[in-house]
Protein backbone atom coordinates (compact mmCIF):
# COMPACT_ATOMS: atom_id res chain seq x y z
CA UNK A 1 0.00 0.00 0.00
CA UNK A 2 1.37 3.13 -1.09
CA UNK A 3 1.90 6.07 1.49
CA UNK A 4 -1.16 9.08 1.32
CA UNK A 5 0.45 11.90 -0.65
CA UNK A 6 -0.67 14.39 2.97
CA UNK A 7 3.63 15.20 2.73
CA UNK A 8 2.67 17.76 0.65
CA UNK A 9 0.65 19.54 3.06
CA UNK A 10 4.03 19.44 4.98
CA UNK A 11 6.12 21.81 2.01
CA UNK A 12 7.63 25.23 3.18
CA UNK A 13 5.27 27.52 2.27
CA UNK A 14 7.98 30.09 2.05
CA UNK A 15 9.68 28.29 -0.84
CA UNK A 16 6.42 27.19 -2.31
CA UNK A 17 5.41 30.61 -3.84
CA UNK A 18 6.99 30.65 -7.35
CA UNK A 19 8.23 33.78 -6.98
CA UNK A 20 9.92 32.67 -4.17
CA UNK A 21 11.17 29.37 -5.64
CA UNK A 22 12.72 30.97 -8.47
CA UNK A 23 14.44 33.58 -6.40
CA UNK A 24 16.00 30.96 -4.33
CA UNK A 25 17.08 28.56 -7.13
CA UNK A 26 19.09 31.68 -8.64
CA UNK A 27 20.32 32.15 -5.94
CA UNK A 28 21.57 28.95 -5.08
CA UNK A 29 24.04 28.99 -7.96
CA UNK A 30 25.71 32.24 -6.78
CA UNK A 31 27.92 33.50 -4.30
CA UNK A 32 25.70 36.88 -3.99
CA UNK A 33 24.08 38.79 -6.56
CA UNK A 34 22.87 42.62 -6.52
CA UNK A 35 19.05 44.13 -7.02
CA UNK A 36 19.30 44.88 -10.46
CA UNK A 37 20.38 40.86 -11.59
CA UNK A 38 17.75 39.27 -9.56
CA UNK A 39 14.82 42.22 -10.81
CA UNK A 40 16.58 40.97 -14.81
CA UNK A 41 16.37 37.36 -13.96
CA UNK A 42 13.12 36.83 -12.01
CA UNK A 43 11.14 39.28 -14.44
CA UNK A 44 9.14 40.87 -11.07
CA UNK A 45 8.56 44.47 -10.60
CA UNK A 46 10.53 46.49 -8.10
CA UNK A 47 8.09 46.40 -5.02
CA UNK A 48 7.60 42.59 -5.55
CA UNK A 49 10.59 42.00 -5.91
CA UNK A 50 11.65 43.82 -2.36
CA UNK A 51 8.68 42.20 -0.89
CA UNK A 52 9.90 38.53 -2.09
CA UNK A 53 12.99 39.08 -0.89
CA UNK A 54 11.65 40.19 2.77
CA UNK A 55 10.07 37.53 3.48
CA UNK A 56 12.92 35.22 2.74
CA UNK A 57 14.96 37.10 4.60
CA UNK A 58 12.44 37.66 7.30
CA UNK A 59 12.76 33.54 7.12
CA UNK A 60 16.22 33.54 7.59
CA UNK A 61 16.87 32.09 3.88
CA UNK A 62 18.42 35.20 2.15
CA UNK A 63 21.01 37.83 3.53
CA UNK A 64 20.50 41.49 2.43
CA UNK A 65 23.03 43.89 2.56
CA UNK A 66 22.17 47.62 1.98
CA UNK A 67 25.11 49.64 0.49
CA UNK A 68 26.44 52.39 -1.89
CA UNK A 69 28.51 52.29 -4.90
CA UNK A 70 29.49 55.63 -5.12
CA UNK A 71 26.59 57.46 -4.64
CA UNK A 72 24.69 54.88 -6.46
CA UNK A 73 22.77 52.17 -3.90
CA UNK A 74 23.58 48.80 -3.97
CA UNK A 75 21.64 45.97 -2.64
CA UNK A 76 23.38 42.13 -2.24
CA UNK A 77 21.90 39.29 -2.06
CA UNK A 78 22.67 36.03 -0.67
CA UNK A 79 21.54 32.60 -0.30
CA UNK A 80 22.21 31.48 3.99
CA UNK A 81 22.39 27.72 4.78
CA UNK A 82 19.35 27.69 6.06
CA UNK A 83 18.11 28.63 2.96
CA UNK A 84 19.75 25.78 1.44
CA UNK A 85 18.87 23.25 3.73
CA UNK A 86 15.29 24.62 3.37
CA UNK A 87 15.37 24.05 -0.60
CA UNK A 88 16.68 20.39 -0.13
CA UNK A 89 14.45 19.83 2.08
CA UNK A 90 11.57 21.37 -0.10
CA UNK A 91 12.56 19.10 -3.26
CA UNK A 92 13.06 16.06 -1.21
CA UNK A 93 9.24 16.84 -0.01
CA UNK A 94 8.22 17.29 -3.51
CA UNK A 95 10.14 14.34 -4.21
CA UNK A 96 8.35 12.03 -2.14
CA UNK A 97 5.11 13.43 -2.54
CA UNK A 98 4.98 13.02 -6.79
CA UNK A 99 6.24 9.63 -6.13
CA UNK A 100 3.54 8.60 -3.71
CA UNK A 101 0.89 9.66 -6.51
CA UNK A 102 -0.19 6.57 -8.18
CA UNK A 103 0.69 6.03 -11.76
CA UNK A 104 -2.29 6.24 -14.38
CA UNK A 105 -1.60 2.85 -15.09
CA UNK A 106 -2.08 1.85 -11.22
CA UNK A 107 -5.33 3.53 -11.63
CA UNK A 108 -6.59 1.85 -14.43
CA UNK A 109 -5.95 -1.21 -12.55
CA UNK A 110 -7.99 -0.03 -9.22
CA UNK B 1 3.93 12.77 -13.23
CA UNK B 2 7.43 13.05 -12.55
CA UNK B 3 7.02 16.81 -14.47
CA UNK B 4 6.88 19.38 -11.09
CA UNK B 5 10.43 17.75 -10.07
CA UNK B 6 11.53 17.32 -13.71
CA UNK B 7 10.35 21.29 -13.79
CA UNK B 8 12.58 21.87 -10.80
CA UNK B 9 15.70 20.65 -11.69
CA UNK B 10 14.97 21.74 -15.40
CA UNK B 11 14.73 25.40 -13.54
CA UNK B 12 17.72 24.99 -11.47
CA UNK B 13 19.78 23.95 -14.55
CA UNK B 14 18.37 26.74 -16.69
CA UNK B 15 19.43 29.52 -13.49
CA UNK B 16 22.97 27.79 -13.47
CA UNK B 17 23.26 28.36 -17.40
CA UNK B 18 22.00 31.91 -17.76
CA UNK B 19 24.57 32.44 -14.71
CA UNK B 20 27.66 31.42 -16.63
CA UNK B 21 26.44 32.76 -19.67
CA UNK B 22 25.98 36.34 -17.90
CA UNK B 23 29.84 36.33 -18.14
CA UNK B 24 29.84 36.38 -21.54
CA UNK B 25 27.32 38.27 -22.30
CA UNK B 26 29.29 41.84 -22.83
CA UNK B 27 31.82 40.54 -24.62
CA UNK B 28 34.35 41.77 -22.35
CA UNK B 29 35.95 38.36 -21.42
CA UNK B 30 36.82 37.69 -25.69
CA UNK B 31 38.20 41.41 -25.73
CA UNK B 32 40.83 40.80 -22.50
CA UNK B 33 41.58 37.17 -24.76
CA UNK B 34 41.73 38.96 -27.76
CA UNK B 35 44.55 41.64 -25.64
CA UNK B 36 46.37 38.54 -24.19
CA UNK B 37 46.45 36.58 -27.48
CA UNK B 38 47.60 40.12 -29.58
CA UNK B 39 50.50 40.24 -26.65
CA UNK B 40 51.29 36.46 -27.28
CA UNK B 41 51.74 37.18 -31.03
CA UNK B 42 53.73 40.56 -30.57
CA UNK B 43 56.01 38.36 -27.99
CA UNK B 44 56.40 35.50 -31.28
CA UNK B 45 56.91 38.06 -34.05
CA UNK B 46 59.69 39.79 -31.60
CA UNK B 47 61.23 35.94 -31.43
CA UNK B 48 61.26 35.46 -35.05
CA UNK B 49 63.16 38.58 -36.12
CA UNK B 50 65.89 38.40 -33.58
CA UNK B 51 68.98 35.96 -34.78
CA UNK B 52 68.67 32.55 -34.21
CA UNK B 53 71.12 31.42 -31.27
CA UNK B 54 71.51 34.89 -29.83
CA UNK B 55 71.97 35.75 -26.41
CA UNK B 56 69.64 38.06 -26.76
CA UNK B 57 67.43 35.75 -28.00
CA UNK B 58 67.42 33.19 -24.91
CA UNK B 59 66.52 36.30 -22.99
CA UNK B 60 63.91 37.59 -24.20
CA UNK B 61 62.25 33.54 -25.11
CA UNK B 62 61.85 33.79 -20.59
CA UNK B 63 59.42 36.67 -21.08
CA UNK B 64 56.88 34.21 -22.16
CA UNK B 65 55.87 32.36 -18.90
CA UNK B 66 55.92 36.18 -17.47
CA UNK B 67 53.81 37.32 -20.14
CA UNK B 68 51.31 34.61 -20.07
CA UNK B 69 50.67 34.75 -16.32
CA UNK B 70 51.30 38.11 -15.88
CA UNK B 71 48.78 39.23 -18.72
CA UNK B 72 46.11 36.71 -17.52
CA UNK B 73 46.38 38.30 -13.87
CA UNK B 74 46.78 42.03 -15.79
CA UNK B 75 43.60 41.24 -17.92
CA UNK B 76 41.63 39.71 -15.17
CA UNK B 77 41.73 43.00 -13.62
CA UNK B 78 41.24 45.06 -16.17
CA UNK B 79 38.38 43.10 -17.24
CA UNK B 80 36.88 42.95 -14.32
CA UNK B 81 36.86 46.88 -13.92
CA UNK B 82 35.28 47.06 -17.78
CA UNK B 83 32.46 44.74 -15.67
CA UNK B 84 32.19 46.98 -12.67
CA UNK B 85 32.01 50.65 -15.43
CA UNK B 86 29.80 49.15 -17.72
CA UNK B 87 27.97 45.42 -17.35
CA UNK B 88 26.77 45.82 -13.37
CA UNK B 89 25.35 49.66 -13.72
CA UNK B 90 22.88 48.36 -15.98
CA UNK B 91 22.10 44.44 -15.99
CA UNK B 92 23.43 43.57 -12.59
CA UNK B 93 26.21 42.23 -10.37
CA UNK B 94 26.54 38.19 -9.32
CA UNK B 95 29.39 36.90 -7.54
CA UNK B 96 30.26 33.47 -8.60
CA UNK B 97 30.25 30.39 -6.38
CA UNK B 98 34.28 29.36 -5.49
CA UNK B 99 33.07 25.84 -6.51
CA UNK B 100 32.67 26.59 -10.24
CA UNK B 101 35.86 28.70 -10.33
CA UNK B 102 37.39 25.50 -9.05
CA UNK B 103 36.24 23.34 -11.83
CA UNK B 104 37.48 26.14 -14.14
CA UNK B 105 40.78 25.75 -12.66
CA UNK B 106 40.84 22.52 -13.33
CA UNK B 107 40.15 22.60 -16.89
CA UNK B 108 42.22 25.11 -17.39
CA UNK B 109 44.91 23.24 -16.27
CA UNK B 110 44.32 20.28 -18.10
CA UNK B 111 44.03 22.09 -21.22
CA UNK B 112 46.97 24.28 -20.33
CA UNK B 113 48.78 20.73 -19.29
CA UNK B 114 47.64 19.00 -22.37
CA UNK B 115 48.91 22.13 -24.58
CA UNK B 116 52.36 21.71 -22.88
CA UNK B 117 52.46 18.15 -22.96
CA UNK B 118 51.66 17.82 -26.78
CA UNK B 119 54.11 20.96 -27.73
CA UNK B 120 57.27 19.43 -25.75
CA UNK B 121 56.17 16.11 -27.73
CA UNK B 122 56.47 17.91 -30.52
CA UNK B 123 59.66 19.77 -29.70
CA UNK B 124 61.59 16.29 -28.85
CA UNK B 125 60.16 14.31 -32.09
CA UNK B 126 61.78 16.00 -34.79
CA UNK B 127 62.45 19.73 -35.72
CA UNK B 128 60.87 19.78 -38.46
CA UNK B 129 57.66 18.98 -36.69
CA UNK B 130 57.84 22.05 -34.80
CA UNK B 131 56.04 23.75 -37.87
CA UNK B 132 53.22 21.95 -36.42
CA UNK B 133 52.90 23.71 -32.75
CA UNK B 134 50.30 26.33 -34.30
CA UNK B 135 47.82 23.77 -35.08
CA UNK B 136 48.65 21.59 -32.40
CA UNK B 137 47.74 25.52 -30.25
CA UNK B 138 44.43 25.94 -32.55
CA UNK B 139 42.90 22.31 -31.89
CA UNK B 140 43.18 22.79 -28.29
CA UNK B 141 41.72 26.17 -27.97
CA UNK B 142 39.34 25.01 -30.23
CA UNK B 143 38.27 22.05 -28.11
CA UNK B 144 38.49 24.80 -25.06
CA UNK B 145 35.80 26.94 -27.22
CA UNK B 146 33.71 24.12 -28.31
CA UNK B 147 33.50 22.67 -24.55
CA UNK B 148 32.59 26.05 -23.69
CA UNK B 149 29.77 26.64 -26.49
CA UNK B 150 28.07 23.53 -25.86
CA UNK B 151 28.21 23.89 -21.56
CA UNK B 152 26.70 27.33 -22.33
CA UNK B 153 24.92 26.87 -25.93
CA UNK B 154 26.58 30.06 -27.00
CA UNK B 155 26.40 29.91 -30.59
CA UNK B 156 29.35 32.37 -31.41
CA UNK B 157 31.65 30.25 -29.53
CA UNK B 158 31.42 27.34 -31.98
CA UNK B 159 32.89 29.72 -34.61
CA UNK B 160 35.59 31.04 -32.72
CA UNK B 161 36.25 26.99 -31.98
CA UNK B 162 35.84 26.09 -35.60
CA UNK B 163 38.07 29.56 -36.83
CA UNK B 164 40.68 28.65 -33.95
CA UNK B 165 41.58 25.54 -35.65
CA UNK B 166 41.35 26.29 -39.26
CA UNK B 167 43.54 28.99 -38.04
CA UNK B 168 46.31 26.80 -36.82
CA UNK B 169 46.32 24.34 -39.40
CA UNK B 170 46.88 27.19 -41.82
CA UNK B 171 49.46 28.92 -40.01
CA UNK B 172 51.32 25.47 -39.94
CA UNK B 173 50.65 24.86 -43.33
CA UNK B 174 50.95 28.27 -45.17
CA UNK B 175 54.18 29.09 -42.80
CA UNK B 176 56.67 26.77 -41.66
CA UNK B 177 58.81 28.39 -39.45
CA UNK B 178 57.29 28.07 -36.00
CA UNK B 179 58.00 31.29 -34.46
CA UNK B 180 55.96 33.32 -37.20
CA UNK B 181 53.52 30.38 -37.82
CA UNK B 182 52.82 31.46 -33.89
CA UNK B 183 52.65 34.78 -34.41
CA UNK B 184 50.39 34.33 -37.42
CA UNK B 185 47.84 31.89 -35.36
CA UNK B 186 48.23 34.62 -32.15
CA UNK B 187 47.47 37.31 -34.55
CA UNK B 188 44.54 35.80 -36.21
CA UNK B 189 43.32 34.82 -33.39
CA UNK B 190 43.22 37.60 -31.93
CA UNK B 191 41.57 39.93 -34.45
CA UNK B 192 38.59 36.84 -34.17
CA UNK B 193 38.75 37.40 -30.48
CA UNK B 194 38.38 41.40 -30.62
CA UNK B 195 36.12 41.48 -33.59
CA UNK B 196 33.89 38.38 -31.96
CA UNK B 197 33.94 40.68 -28.04
CA UNK B 198 33.46 43.87 -29.80
CA UNK B 199 30.74 43.00 -31.47
CA UNK B 200 29.15 41.74 -28.55
CA UNK B 201 29.55 44.44 -26.62
CA UNK B 202 27.97 46.70 -29.30
CA UNK B 203 25.09 44.75 -29.23
CA UNK B 204 25.20 44.76 -25.31
CA UNK B 205 24.91 48.04 -24.53
CA UNK B 206 22.58 48.79 -27.40
CA UNK B 207 19.95 46.38 -25.92
CA UNK B 208 20.77 47.84 -22.37
CA UNK B 209 20.77 50.74 -20.51
CA UNK B 210 22.65 51.92 -16.76
CA UNK B 211 19.52 51.07 -14.67
CA UNK B 212 19.90 52.66 -11.22
CA UNK B 213 17.75 50.97 -8.15
CA UNK B 214 14.85 53.03 -6.91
Amino acid sequence: MTKPPHSIIDVDRVIHEPARLLLLTVLLLLEEADFTYLLRETGLTKGNLSSHLSKLEAAGYVEIEKTYKGKVPLTLCRITEAGRTAFEQYRRTLDAFVSSLPTEKTVGED
Amino acid sequence: MDKMNDTLDQQVRQSKQRAMQYWYEDGFSEIMLGILFLLIALFFGVMARLPADSGWRAAFALLLPVLIVGGVYGLRWGGRRLKERYTYPRTGYVAYRRRQTKSRRALRAVAGGAMGALVGILFAASPASQAWIPAVQGILVGGLFFYLAMRLELARFYGLALLSVLLGVASSLLIGAPNWGNAAYYGAMSASFLGSGLWTLRVYLRHTTSAQEG
